[in-house]
This record gives structure tokens, C-alpha cells and sequence, in this order.
């Protein structure tokens, strides 16, 4: 049951309160086993609230299928881990139907797919080909599966995280820009430093290993995410991010001369969506009550530049769509 | 829905409001200071280098400027209440949340979260109490805005140059003599008014003159005075220039000439001769025939079939003394109108022209009669047909003589008014006179005297330019008029040939020559540089020479 904060005062105190609570548990719970990477965590974290879906970047040796594993076991949801190669198939994901014999009977029994969890880890996800990667189109966007004219819906919370490999490019299928629009946020995951690598060299190679204990449970994510849209936001910072979606285009009006020259299309009323979930929740983790323009900035080159496509020129020059999407919100 | 705000948040947003409007306020004092200031500065430093001093209108202007700039400045970046918010939120880092509770409180939203973000405000404004969003102009500004200031101020001191000084002298006594001038055309324009008699003043109202005067006493202003002088200038040259009036002063003029040579119509050439018009219609009436002698003649000859020894030489007498002299008077009187009338096509000619041709008629056709008159003077007896045939010549004659009389006096008439006219051109001509003169005395205020005013342009003398007479179709030109009489500069000829006399050059060159030559004979100067001399000399000659060819 979705609890509202826009009447009562105390109800409203309480329940943002918990919300802090709960993410500062995760967040801190998630930190005794990764070391560093504070950013990528709060913005999975944030992606988890909001119900969207992260594409996760970076060299394999990072941590991250260990993230995502800690985030599992912190927050007390299912994880399954799946590795994405080129002969996966979409059953192999979603399921299929296989026949079994019940009661002397040879029935048909759907056999869920590992997608049937609350976090799925899609390991190396472009070295699946295109057919592969569009059958979780379905389970990303409408969080159930079809198979043979019935649909199974999905738990909740539901949560993918995608990781693509940006080295080895050889034999690899890239994502196309449809299933790219339904990831909440794309982030790159950079080598430690030299502390943090140190750190990591503790942590992990003794005989022991940090104990991640579960902190909250997967009902306490949906009620975040819940508290998280009742979060207000005022006329100037909503236009500010309608215009930072719309700048995105190279046709918009008033659009900066580096779109006009770099950018083929720009990102989809998804991305501002994105954003304002986003930005919500980081209003609430940085103590206040109102989304700020702030919140905005902190979330946006994450959730905007997957989303843009560049142009030959662009392609060319070796432009980054987080460049543009900085000068984007500079010229706002 | 609106709902009131709190009041904490109303008095920190007033209190901010009025901080900022007031370093708005500073900064418009200092931003209208240096443009105003720079403005003046430069003017006035235009102004010493053409060498006057600094105007002091431009600092009255200076300040107005001011006040303008800095109030423009002030209303563009005056701030209001919104304007405010988002202004306190970046000072003190408040997140857009003044903004943000503004926008929720004009939507009506204040319970629960709401009146979280409200506390929260509400603190973080707490926690900025007592600092104050006042802020300087920059020291840059303010340093330079006072040393504008500074610039300004000496640069008020500094002195004209001689030069001016001396031409702004020189101005202000044209402008006395202007004044000067302009009175005595008021007293000219009086006069003229006062002299004219009763015809004049006819010719006077016929034209636009008295308009164009009227409009000149009732303007105030320099230049339409100027423009109107011209006006009226353009007025009186149309009225002098009168075609009529000119074609019978040539006529007159030849007439003139051919009565000059007889010394019977030598008085009316005299009083042609000095255009006193009026004396010449006098003139020309002792020209009429005197009827009283024909009439007594004509009544002694009644019923008279022979004269008597003595009554014939009485009638001889009478016609010897008499009627001869009238006859030379008249033929003399003709042949100086045919003569002058030669001299020009008098044919369907009006005015004095065409009046003298009528006459010349009739004093032609009186002429035969009055030479038969006196013919008889010659005769020793009268036969009865002679006498009829006198008889008939005196009847003739005083026919004749009406009509003549009547050209006589028409002409006279012609004559009596171009003396008007004469007249009445003479004072305009004064009159012109006294308006050119005033003309110039205006022209020259803003031309000659001194050169331009500060602020009126730049003045051509001064930056070594020449100024061109331009025609600005506006201020007639004045053209001088072409006088009679001989003139100031007189060219004689030479001994022979046309031309100026170079008597005088040849002479000395032949001394100079004989000069360099006795030099060049000197004693004391060795043959061989005398020879080298002259050759040098024939050699530059020789090259001058070819040249020439």
C-alpha cells in the first residue's frame, strides 16, 4: 500500500526519514565488500528506487557482478547471473515450455527462465545476438514474460544490470537503440586507484570475506520507489529538464551549435522521465525536500548520454555525449 | 490556490530585495558616471583641441545624462520579488528551495511534504541570518568613475587658445555690426515707406515687397531672417529687373542720343540724359504746336481775296518768326524719334517704343503743311488760289495738331511715369543696397566671424581647409550689378597693337642686360670664366629655346 506524504506532516518526516534510513544501510552494507565506486553504487541504488534498469560499462576484473551480488544479498532479493554468449538463446532466458508427466499425465509445464528474479546480471550482454538481446526487451519495459500466448509476470522489484565489455569488440552484437533507451542509466565503472586497489587486495584475497547482511527487503524498495514520486517539484526545475531533453535534438529550437553539428537524434521523453525519477531520489538522499536544479545535474549525463545518438561528425571527431550533454546544461 | 507565505521567509526575501536594489542603485551611480563622464570628456577634449575651452553646457548635459543613464541602468537591473528568490537561493546555496516554495505556495501546496520544504527553508535561512547580500561596485568601477570624474573637472579649466579668443573677438563685433545693420535697414525699409509718393506706393503694393518685409519684422530667428532677406532681396532684383520698364529706358536711351545732337531737342537729351524723366515730359510739351497762332492766322485770311503790301509782309513775319521756329522744333523733334526708332524695331512695339513710332507719324504728316506754312515767307504776293491753299494748311495743321498733342502728351504722360518708376527703382535700389549689406553682416556671423560655435560643426579655417561656396538653394547669392560709367580699372593700350603695354619690361631687361654684361667686362674676371659664363648663359638659353619650339 503506497503510503502519501503530501497530507500529513508527520507521515511525510517518518516515512522520508526510513527512506534515508534504508538507502544509508544499503549503501554503507554495500561498501564493506566494494571498495570505492560510491558513484556507480548510489546510481544503481538510485536505479533500483526508481525501477530502471543499468548498463554498466567497463573492463572486465571490476567488481561488478560482485555489486551486484552485494546489493542482492543487502537488500534480501533473488540475483541470477546470466552469460551472455552468441549461441544464448531467448528461452534460455525467459523459459520455456517443457513436457513433464504429472499424474501419469505428459503435460506441458512452463520452465521459468533465469529473467524470473528481482536482480538479473546480464554478463557481457552485446556478445548475444540482436534476437537474443530484444527477448528482454519484453521483461525490461513491461516487467512479465509471454511465452506461447501466456504471460508471466515478473517479481517485484525487478532489476536488470547489463555489463558490456568496451575492449573486445570482435564477435560482438551492439545493443540496439531501442533496448539502449530502456536502461535508466548507462555508468562506467573506472579502474581503482591505488588505495582502493589496496583495499580491494584485503578484502578479498584473505580467508575471510566481509559478511553482507540483508538490511532491507524487496517491499522496502518498492515503497521507496513509491515515497520517491511524491517527491515535488517546482515549474523552473521541471523546465529545466524538458529543456535539457529537448536540447538534445539537433532540430529543437534553440538548440546549441555543438547538437546542431554532432548529434543525429536525441533522447526519448523516457530520459526525461529518467531524470526527474533520478533526480527525486537524489533530492531525498541529499536532505531536502524539493528537487533542485542540482539533483538535475547529478543524474543527468548518466541517464542522457546512452541516449544520444551522434552524427557522422561526431562519430568522426571521437565527440562524447557526456561533453554535449554538459554543454547541453550549461547553456540552460 | 494560494496560500500566504511565511513570514520569516516574506522578511528575509524583503530585506534581500532591498540589499540588492541598493547595490543596483550604487553600481547605476557609478555605471552612469563613467558613460556620462567619458561622453562629456571627449566632447570637451574635441573641443580643446580645436581650441576652444571646455563648454560648461556640456556638464549640465553631462549631469542629465547621468541621471538618465543611471536611472535606465537601475530600472533594467531592478529586482522583484521572483527575481529575488532566485537570486537569495544562489547566495546562500539554498538549492532553488526559496524558489521551489515559492512556486509550491502559489499552487495552494503546503501540507505534508510541503511544510517539510518549508522547515527546511526555513532553517537554512536561519542559518544565514545577519548576512547581508549588500554588495560594493567593484573597486575597478568605482576607481575608475572617480578619476573620470577628475579628468572631467581639470579639463573644465583649461583656457581657449589665443586664436580663438582673438576670433571670438572679432565675432562679437560682427555680431555688433550686424545689429547695426539690420537697424538701418528698418530705418531704410521706414523711409522708403515715408518717400514714395502716392504712385509709388501704387507700384509698391502691385508687388510682394511689403509681404516679404512684414514676414522679416515678424521673425525672431537667425536663419529664416537670412532666408527671408534673400526672399526679399529676390523681390526687389524681379521689380528692378521690370522688362518694361528696361526696354523704355533703351528706347529712352536712344532717343536720348539722337536729341542731343539738335540743338532744338538738346535740353530734353539733357534731361534724358539724366534720367530726370519728369523734366523731359516738361520738355516735350514745348514741342505742341501753338494752335493760338494758326487760329489768328486763319482768322486774318478770312474773306480775304488779295493781301496788301503791308499785310503781306506782316503774315511773312509771322510766319518767318513763328511758325518756321515751330516747324524746325518739330523736324528736329522727328528726325530724333526716326532716328532713335531706327535703331530698333519699333513695329507693334508697346510702351515708350510704340508711342514714339504714333508720333513720329503724326509730327511727319504735320511737318509737310508747316514747311508749305513757311514757304510763303518766301513768296513776294499771294494769289487768290495760293491763299486758299494757305488756308487749307492752317486748317490742316491745327487738325493735325490735336492729334499730335494728344501723342505729345501721351508721351509725356509715359515719360512722367517711368520718372515715377525712376524713382521709386532708385529707393528700392537704396533699399537693396542697405539689405545686402545686412545680408552679409548675418551670412558673416556664422561664415567669417570667428568660425563656428562649439557644438555647430567643425570650423574648416581652423583645421586648414578651404571653405567652397556652396549654393544651399536656400540664401541667393548676391551678384553685383552692372553699373554705368566708366569703370575703377583701366587697361592702356599699347603703343601699338592691343593689348597691355610692356614698354616698360623691355626696358629694364635691356638695363639688367647692359648691366651683366659691364660686370661680366670686368678687369679683374679671367677669359676664360667670362667665356664660360656667357656660353653657360647661351646654352640655357638655346635648351629654352628648343623647348619653346
Amino acid at each position: 500500500m503506497t503510503i502519501n506524504i503530501l497530507e500529513n506532516e508527520q507521515v511525510a518526516k517518518t516515512e522520508i526519514l526510513k527512506f534515508c534510513e534504508n538507502f544509508e544501510k544499503v549503501r554503507n552494507e554495500t561498501a564493506k565488500f566494494i571498495v570505492g565506486q560510491q558513484d556507480v553504487v548510489e546510481k544503481v541504488l538510485i536505479s533500483i528506487i526508481c525501477g530502471g534498469h543499468v548498463l554498466i560499462e567497463g573492463v572486465p576484473g571490476l567488481g561488478k557482478t560482485a555489486l551486484v551480488n552485494t546489493l542482492a544479498k543487502a537488500m534480501n532479493i533473488e540475483f541470477k547471473r546470466v552469460q551472455f554468449t552468441p549461441d544464448l538463446l531467448p528461452a534460455d532466458i525467459l523459459g520455456t515450455n517443457i513436457l513433464v508427466e504429472k499424474n501419469g499425465e505428459k503435460i506441458f509445464q512452463f520452465q521459468k527462465g533465469p529473467v524470473f528474479t528481482n536482480i538479473l546480471l546480464a554478463d557481457e550482454i552485446n556478445r548475444a545476438t540482436p534476437k537474443t538481446q530484444s527477448a528482454l526487451l519484453q521483461t525490461m519495459q513491461e516487467k512479465c514474460v509471454t511465452v506461447a500466448d501466456h504471460t508471466y509476470q515478473l517479481p517485484k522489484p525487478f532489476f536488470v544490470l547489463a555489463t558490456q565489455n568496451p575492449i573486445e569488440m570482435d564477435g560482438t552484437y551492439s545493443l540496439p537503440e531501442a533496448q539502449l533507451d530502456r536502461f535508466f542509466f548507462k555508468l562506467n565503472v573506472s579502474f581503482p586507484s591505488h588505495d582502493e586497489l589496496s583495499s580491494i587486495l584485503d578484502r578479498t584475497t584473505g580467508l575471510s570475506s566481509p559478511e553482507i547482511k540483508n538490511v532491507i527487503h524487496g517491499e522496502d524498495i518498492l515503497a521507496m520507489g513509491d515515497l520517491a514520486k511524491q517527491i515535488p517539484i517546482d515549474d523552473t526545475v521541471k523546465h529545466i529538464i524538458v529543456n535539457l531533453v529537448r536540447m538534445t535534438h539537433p532540430d529543437s529550437e534553440g538548440a546549441p551549435e555543438v547538437v546542431k553539428k554532432y548529434v543525429r537524434y536525441g533522447a526519448s521523453p523516457r530520459a526525461a522521465q529518467s531524470i526527474l525519477g533520478a533526480a527525486r531520489v537524489n533530492a531525498l538522499i541529499s536532505g531536502r525536500f524539493h528537487v533542485s536544479k542540482d539533483d538535475v545535474k547529478a543524474v543527468a549525463k548518466d541517464a542522457l548520454h546512452h541516449r544520444i545518438l551522434l552524427s557522422f561528425e561526431g562519430e568522426a571527431e571521437k565527440i562524447s555525449t557526456k561533453e554535449i550533454v554538459s554543454h547541453i546544461f550549461e547553456s540552460i | 490556490m494560494k496560500t500566504t507565505m511565511n513570514n520569516e521567509i516574506k522578511n528575509v526575501l524583503r530585506l534581500s530585495q532591498n540589499q540588492i536594489n541598493l547595490s543596483v542603485l550604487l553600481r547605476s551611480v557609478f555605471v552612469g558616471v563613467i558613460i556620462s563622464c567619458s561622453i562629456c570628456l571627449v566632447a570637451n577634449i574635441y573641443f580643446i583641441v580645436q581650441g576652444y575651452a571646455a563648454q560648461t553646457y556640456l556638464y549640465f548635459i553631462n549631469l542629465g545624462l547621468f541621471v538618465l543613464l543611471a536611472t535606465i541602468h537601475f530600472l533594467i537591473y531592478f529586482v522583484n520579488m521572483p527575481k529575488t528568490a532566485v537570486i537569495v537561493d544562489k547566495a546562500y546555496n539554498l538549492k532553488e528551495g526559496l524558489l521551489s516554495h515559492i512556486g509550491f505556495q502559489n499552487k495552494g501546496l503546503e501540507a505534508g511534504v510541503f511544510k517539510l520544504q518549508e522547515d527546511k527553508l526555513i532553517a537554512d535561512l536561519s542559518d544565514v541570518r545577519g548576512k547581508s547580500l549588500f554588495v560594493m561596485p567593484h573597486k575597478n568601477l568605482i576607481w575608475l568613475s572617480v578619476m573620470l570624474l577628475t579628468s572631467m573637472c581639470l579639463v573644465g579649466f583649461m583656457p581657449e587658445s589665443e586664436r580663438v579668443a582673438s576670433k571670438k573677438k572679432q565675432e562679437e563685433q560682427m555680431l555688433k555690426i550686424t545689429a547695426k545693420n539690420i537697424e538701418e535697414l528698418n530705418k531704410a525699409l521706414e523711409e522708403l515707406e515715408k518717400e514714395l509718393t502716392d504712385e509709388e506706393k501704387e507700384l509698391l503694393k502691385k508687388s510682394k515687397i511689403i509681404q516679404a518685409v512684414k514676414e522679416i519684422e515678424e521673425n525672431k530667428n537667425k536663419e529664416e531672417a537670412f532666408s527671408d532677406l534673400a526672399k526679399l532681396e529676390q523681390e526687389l532684383r524681379k521689380e528692378l529687373r521690370s522688362d518694361e520698364f528696361q526696354a523704355n529706358l533703351a528706347t529712352l536711351k536712344n532717343l536720348e542720343e539722337e536729341a542731343l545732337k539738335f540743338e532744338e531737342t538738346k535740353e530734353l537729351g539733357e534731361d534724358l540724359k539724366k534720367k530726370d524723366f519728369k523734366k523731359a515730359a516738361e520738355d516735350i510739351k514745348k514741342f505742341e504746336l501753338d494752335e493760338k497762332l494758326l487760329k489768328d492766322l486763319q482768322e486774318e485770311l478770312k474773306n480775304k481775296k488779295e493781301l496788301s503790301k503791308e499785310e503781306m509782309k506782316e503774315l511773312k513775319e509771322k510766319l518767318a518768326n513763328k511758325v518756321s521756329s515751330q516747324a524746325k522744333n518739330m523736324k528736329a523733334l522727328n528726325k530724333s524719334v526716326k532716328k532713335s526708332l531706327s535703331k530698333e524695331n519699333a513695329n507693334g512695339k508697346e510702351g515708350v517704343a510704340g508711342e514714339l513710332g504714333e508720333l513720329s507719324e503724326e509730327l511727319s504728316e504735320i511737318e509737310g503743311d508747316l514747311d508749305k506754312l513757311a514757304d510763303i515767307s518766301k513768296m513776294e504776293r499771294l494769289s487768290k488760289e495760293e491763299l486758299e491753299e494757305l488756308m487749307k494748311n492752317c486748317e490742316n495743321c491745327q487738325n493735325c495738331s490735336a492729334d499730335c498733342k494728344s501723342k505729345l502728351g501721351k508721351l509725356g504722360k509715359s515719360l512722367k511715369k517711368m520718372g515715377v518708376q525712376k524713382g521709386y527703382m532708385d529707393k528700392l535700389f537704396n533699399m537693396k543696397e542697405k539689405l545686402n549689406m545686412a545680408q552679409m553682416a548675418v551670412a558673416t556671423e556664422s561664415i567669417m566671424s570667428g568660425g563656428k560655435k562649439p557644438g555647430e560643426g567643425v570650423d574648416r579655417n581652423l583645421t586648414g581647409q578651404k571653405d567652397s561656396l556652396k549654393d544651399n538653394n536656400q540664401f541667393t547669392q548676391i551678384k553685383g550689378q552692372k553699373g554705368e560709367g566708366a569703370g575703377l580699372v583701366s587697361i592702356e593700350d599699347a603703343a601699338s597693337g592691343t593689348g597691355v603695354s610692356r614698354v616698360q619690361g623691355k626696358a629694364t631687361k635691356v638695363e639688367f642686360k647692359a648691366q651683366a654684361e659691364s660686370f661680366m667686362n670686368r678687369e679683374d674676371i679671367p677669359d676664360d670664366l667670362k667665356g664660360g659664363v656667357k656660353n653657360y648663359f647661351n646654352s640655357i638659353h638655346n635648351i629654352d629655346d628648343t623647348k619653346k619650339e
